[in-house]
Formats: C-alpha cells, structure tokens, sequence
C-alpha cells in the first residue's frame, strides 16, 4: 500500500533503507543520492523519488 | 511532542540494551600508566582498542616538547587562526606535513573530524555529487551532509560499484569528489587504490583519501597507503589525524593544488573554531619526527597484529578481511557481542564494543586495536582469553 510507512510499519531502519537503496539502485540502474531519502517516510515517497530520478537521466 | 521525547527513547533502548552497573560508553579511567594500560574501577587493565599504534603518548621527546610549549606559549591560542594569528608551531607542523608527503603546502586542523568537515565542505557545494565508500566514516558522512553536495555511496570495496555510479553521472563526474580511505576504522580492510585512481582519472574526478588509520601504519616512511602503494601522485587530497600514530589530537590535509590554501578562507569548520594548542602542536612535532623513522616500531606493530589475528582466526572467530591493526570480530548479535565484550573485560581487557548503526551494515562487533607497544606476553594474554570465552561464548 502506497501509504505503508517504511519505518514505523515495515521496520525498516537506516541501515535496512541504505541496502533497500542499493538494490533499486541496481534493478533501475539509477544512483538514489541519500540526501533524497530525508523526505522519504512512505513506499508512495520511495515510488515517487525512483520516478523522478529515472525519468531526470 | 516535546524536543526531549526523542532522548527518552534512547535513555529506554540503553536501559533494555546495557547492563547496570557498568558504564559501558563511560568508562571511567582512574589512572593511565602507560600507553598500553590504565586503572578502571581499581583494577588494572590493559588498552586494547585505543588506536594508538606507535604507542607514542608517554613518548619522551613528546612528553618534553609539550612542555616546553606550555611554559614558553602558554595554555592556548584561545582563537581561530584567522582572528588571532598562527604561532611559529603552527606554520612549522604545516610546513613539516608538507615535507613529509612531498607535497606543495597542508594546512592543520583543530581535529580529523573538523579535517573531514573543512576539506569536502570546502571542495564540494551544492551542485557538486560526493562519491563515497559506504563504509566511510562518520566524518565523511556529516562533511558530506555539511557540503549540500548530491551525496552517492558505492558498496564497501566495490569498484564495478563505484565505476557504475560514475558512469551515470556523465559529465557531472567531473564536479565529482570521490572519497575513499586508507584503512577503514571498523574492519580495518584497506582501499583497492590502484584501481580507484586508475578510474577516477579516466572519468576526470578528484580523489580525498582519508588516511587517519594508516598514517604510521602503512609505507616505509609511515606515510600511509600513497605510499605503500607508490600512488601518492594519483591522490589529490590526503587527509589525516593526530589522534592515532600521533598520539593527540588535530588534523591535517595535504596536496599538490595550489587552491588549497584558498579553503582557510572558505571553510567554517577551520574558520570558526579555536586552533590546537601550542602543547598539542609541539607534540605533534615530535611524534611526527618518530613516525618517519619508525620503521622498526611499524614492525613490531605488524607481527602484534598479524599475531592476534591468526590466533583469533584459528579460534574460528568471525574477522574482518584482513589483518591489520584493527581487529574486527564479528558477531552473531548485540547481546553476544556484550558479553564478548564484558567477558574480556572481566580479564582486564579493554576494547571497544560497537553497536549498530555504528558499523556498517549494521553488524555488532568486538574491535581490537593493536599498539606497537604491547609487549609478545600481552598479545598471548589476549589470545588465550579469547580462547577461554569462545569456550564460553560462540559454542
């Protein structure tokens, strides 16, 4: 569900959200800066960032 | 919800987390005797995780040159090298890191942390990208975040990683910093630089490469890993500390660019904040006099290290990739690391534990420095308790 909360529901700490990060990294061949995740709460805020970032290169 | 909440929740996790009784991130040291042993709680115990490589804190050339700085300048400089002026001690560290690195010019820093924060603050702005080794320190991190710079991690040691990433950034690769370091702080595996330079230069990217862990450790002269690995002219910066093989406290960063005297100009981590103080300079002096011709004292640091870390290796200890001074074991969880931890020190044995998110992926660990001071009978001792709490520990 788009408005799962990453951390509080799907106990995903910082370190779980960095290597969460390097996969999509690798299946999109996009570089997520980690300055983006501080606004990421959401799966929807995670969607949009791949989004934005794969349509940006 | 007030400010304090989130303090609460910390005070809640070392409550569950840590034992009572014994203030595992506080420990209390009564006396120190030696570089290598210290009093904690009226017991005797031995330093065993204090990055002190070249054991050069009780070092006599140090101890008088520290000294003589007090009664001749006094206590500190109680300014920034901007507003109040550089003493003699001050330009002649710089000069003398120049020399050491056969470098252009240096400039020195109140700590290696505030080394890290000056320099990528100062080379990297926001519309710069930042390249780092996920390992990175934390450090590197925060003068990352104090940049604004778009910041990218590769996989720890991963140059198809770091290559990828690079690739993508197309033109941008030429405002990139790339950041790697000499001997990482956790693990203490060191960087593949051959393969980092030989990139960086093809995609036309600037190289820091932190030494703060292989400066005294690495190369004949002590300079680091540039000179273990002949590449010094592949780096473009070089950061480093006092605080380990030079046994106080400071930092430096040298190169052949003739900008990087324009970044006590732009760098608030060097402009803003008091300048270290004639005694730490002065024995920073010397110790830096030792550490070029220590070759033997990197020697004996070398057959402590490569000691402690067959032994554990053969105990079936899980290590870190390779040997070094920094001895990593790794364990299963955060309790099982305290009790390794607590186990040792219950032998007199002090290291240091580390949590996560303090090491990389999480990871709980037990982290050994070795000293090029300790004696073969301190290197056993060590060995044959962690074979007595392996018994005990990781049946």
């Amino acid at each position: 569900v788009p408005e799962t909360d990453l951390i509080n529901q799907l106990a995903i700490d910082s370190v779980k959200l960095l290597n969460l990060i390097m996969e999509i990294e690798d299946e999109f061949d996009i570089s997520v800066p980690i300055n983006a995740l501080a606004d990421v709460r959401t799966v929807r805020d995670l969607t949009d960032l791949i989004h934005k970032i794969k349509s940006a290169s | 919800m007030s400010l304090l909440d989130k303090l609460d929740a910390v005070a809640a996790a070392k409550k569950t987390l840590l034992p009572e009784g014994i203030d595992v991130f506080g420990m209390p040291i009564e006396k120190v005797y030696s570089s290598t042993e210290a009093s904690v709680g009226g017991r005797r115990i031995l330093f065993f995780g204090t990055n002190n490589y070249l054991g050069l804190t009780f070092a006599p050339e140090c101890l008088q040159a520290a000294h003589k700085a007090i009664d001749s300048e006094g206590t500190g400089t109680t300014g920034s090298r901007m507003a109040n002026g550089s003493y003699i001690g001050h330009r002649a560290l710089e000069q003398e890191f120049a020399d050491f690195y056969h470098c252009r010019s240096s400039i020195v820093f109140t700590t290696g942390y505030q080394a890290n924060l000056a320099m990528i603050s100062g080379l990297a702005g926001a519309s710069d990208v930042i390249l780092i080794d996920g390992d990175s320190h934390a450090s590197i991190y925060d003068g990352c975040r104090l940049s604004g710079a778009e910041i990218i991690r590769f996989r720890h040691n991963d140059m198809a990683d770091m290559e990828k990433r690079l690739r993508r950034l197309g033109e941008r690769t030429k405002s990139t910093l790339i950041i790697v370091e000499g001997i990482y702080s956790m693990l203490g595996d060191q960087a593949p630089l051959a393969d980092i330079v030989k990139i960086k230069n093809s995609y036309g990217s600037t190289l820091l490469l932190d030494e703060a862990h292989s400066l005294g450790v690495l190369g004949k002269t002590g300079q680091g890993l540039v000179e273990e690995t002949g590449l010094i002219d592949g780096v473009d910066f070089i950061t480093g500390t006092f605080s380990k093989s030079l046994g106080s406290i400071g930092g430096y960063c040298v190169s052949n660019h003739l900008q990087l005297d324009q970044l006590r100009y732009v760098s608030r981590p060097y402009i803003f904040t008091a300048s270290p103080s004639p005694a730490t300079i002065a024995s920073t002096r010397a110790a830096l006099k030792l550490l070029r011709c220590g070759s033997e004292l990197r020697n004996q640091l070398w057959r402590n290290a490569r000691k402690l870390y067959s032994c554990l290796d053969e105990l079936g200890y899980r290590l870190g990739p390779e040997p070094g001074p920094i001895i990593a074991i790794i364990l299963d969880s955060p309790q099982q690391a305290l009790m390794l931890w607590k186990g040792l020190f219950d032998y007199g044995i002090y290291v240091n534990l580390i949590l996560p998110p303090a090491a990389p992926d999480g990871k709980s660990l037990v982290r050994c420095s070795v000293s090029a001071a300790h004696t073969r009978e301190q290197v056993d001792y060590v060995g044959n308790s962690f074979a007595e709490l392996h018994k005990n520990i990781l049946r």
